[in-house]
């Protein structure tokens, strides 16, 4: 009897189904790097926030204030073409990491995504180091029913892209 | 409290004893937190005596659940699915999911009365608040709000309900009775947690784009002071005299003196910190961390991080996600 309550009782419950729209949730990306060089060297290619054209192979220049204080901005030119703005929010030299974020969110087509942030981290790992990049972020189309160029994928695959692209460079550049 | 207790059944006494046959002992008399972890579709349950999770309830694929509330008397754990546009029920005494419920077009904050009879969900998309009734599993209510409604509160007597609207900078009162607004007050830039102080005579809201904090006097429905506290101002709870807001990208809880609303202090936790919650204790606060995929215990008198507990992907915690010292 008892048995057959519950049952009812669970049945009765109403599952819904999994719809196809859905709205936006924050997404985030980690991507690792193991390189041949020591950490130093490794975080001396990277560790200037007004220098990401020395060593992301889609930056074309970078336009930087302020150092690497917090508070510090750059605006990167593609060379696919539009720009980047971002803005240094720590930057903690004996950890060898920064945290950043984009500043003003950018064009759908330039980079699709919306409140991204992101930090970048060397450590010692063996006999080399290890780089470690995340990044968090929206999609591009906020509201419901993404458009496939704005959407969830849409906006993993650029940044993915951005991170692989760039930390292969860094291997290369630290490994010469 | 049994009265209202297992959810399952309509006859109280029999619904008990049948979970109780069914799934061994009673959960054990410990606080419980539950964790909504977005990504990983699932919700960590801490015990909060071990400090560690206790057990971990799988959700439908494409849940992804943010919002949670546990009813004060502990019966039900109500968690809100914006992806999936649904709420979760959970037996807070087996633990168990009793089903999800279908809620509209987004679902994020989410409150529930204490004796766990009504839910309240904030519709991020249709800009409404709707009224789900637990027991008869269903929406019986949508009270249009402001645009994209985040945080929901409730007072202890469930007489009234707070909404933050993020986009329109403002929060809406709510007679829980005649289920209509009665006043609004203008906030700062996308107000997104909210928090009643013990008094109830003041409300909190975390403004993410303010990077602030509005201090509102109920009684006028104004608000009296902003308080800055840092980049991204997400979530916020009170203990010891003192309100701790979770800021998302400071990786930090920043703490002030709830009286003076004087900064006191900046807690590093883990990355994105989010949904934030005091233990019944009054002595900790729970801090989810998004990125990090862990839970910060804070000691909220010495404001040092005492534990740090792996839950699982995404762990975002929006609202009241602890139960009650015992059941």
């Amino acid at each position: 009897m008892n048995k057959l309550t519950i049952l009812a009782a669970t049945v009765a419950f109403t599952w819904a189904g999994i719809a196809h729209a859905h709205g936006p949730s924050r997404q985030k990306l980690t991507e690792m790097v193991e390189i041949n060089a020591p950490p130093a060297k490794v975080w001396g290619l990277i560790k200037d926030f007004a220098n990401p054209h020395g060593w992301m192979p889609m930056v074309a220049s970078t336009h930087a204030q302020g150092g690497n204080a917090p508070g510090a901005t750059r605006e990167l030119t593609l060379k696919a073409g539009g720009v980047i703005k971002e803005e240094l929010k720590s930057y903690e030299e004996d950890k060898m990491t920064f945290a950043y974020k984009i500043s003003e969110n950018p064009d759908c087509k330039v980079l699709p995504v919306n409140n991204y942030s992101s930090n970048i981290e060397v450590e010692a790992a063996g006999s080399g180091s290890k780089v470690t990049w995340n990044g968090a972020y929206y999609r591009c189309f906020l509201q419901n029913n993404p458009p496939p160029d704005q959407n969830e994928e849409a906006a993993n695959k650029a940044v993915k892209a951005v991170y692989t692209e760039s930390l292969a460079h860094l291997k290369a550049l630290a490994e010469q | 409290m049994a009265r209202s207790g297992c959810s399952l059944a309509r006859t109280g006494k029999a619904a008990v004893l049948t979970a109780a046959f069914f799934v061994g002992p009673l959960a054990a008399a410990a606080p419980f937190a539950y964790i909504t972890n977005q990504k990983g579709n699932s919700i960590s349950i801490i015990d909060t005596a071990t400090g560690s999770v206790a057990k971990t309830l799988a959700l439908k694929p494409g849940s992804e659940p943010a919002g949670v509330a546990v009813s004060a008397d502990g019966s039900r754990v109500c968690i809100a699915n914006p992806t999936g546009k649904t709420v979760t029920v959970i037996d807070g005494r087996t633990q168990q999911i009793a089903g999800d419920i279908p809620a509209g077009t987004g679902p994020v904050g989410i409150a529930v009365d204490s004796h766990g009879r009504f839910a309240y969900a904030a519709d991020w998309y249709e800009h409404y608040l709707a009224v789900l009734d637990l027991e008869a599993r269903g929406v019986v209510a949508r009270i249009p709000v402001g645009h994209s409604p985040a945080g929901v509160v409730l007072t202890r007597d469930g007489s009234r309900i707070y909404v933050a609207n993020r986009d329109d900078n403002s929060v809406s009162e709510i007679d829980a009775k005649t289920r209509a607004v009665t006043r609004t007050v203008a906030v700062g830039r996308h107000p997104f947690g909210i928090l009643l102080d013990p008094s109830e005579r003041i409300l909190y809201t975390a403004n993410v784009e303010g990077n602030d904090v509005s201090v509102v006097n109920l009684a006028r429905m104004q608000v009296v002071r902003t308080v800055a506290v840092g980049d991204r101002p997400y979530a916020l709870a009170a203990a010891a005299g003192r309100l701790f807001v979770t800021v998302q990208y400071d990786n930090a809880v920043t703490v002030l003196d709830a009286e003076k609303l004087t900064t006191l202090g900046k807690v590093a936790v883990g990355e994105y910190p989010e949904g934030i919650a005091t233990h019944p204790d009054g002595k900790r606060i729970y801090v989810a961390n998004w990125f990090d995929n862990t839970v910060s215990v804070i000691d909220a008198e010495t404001l040092r991080v005492v534990a740090t507990i792996p839950t699982g992907d995404g762990s975002r915690a929006f609202g009241e996600f602890i139960g009650p010292r015992s059941l």
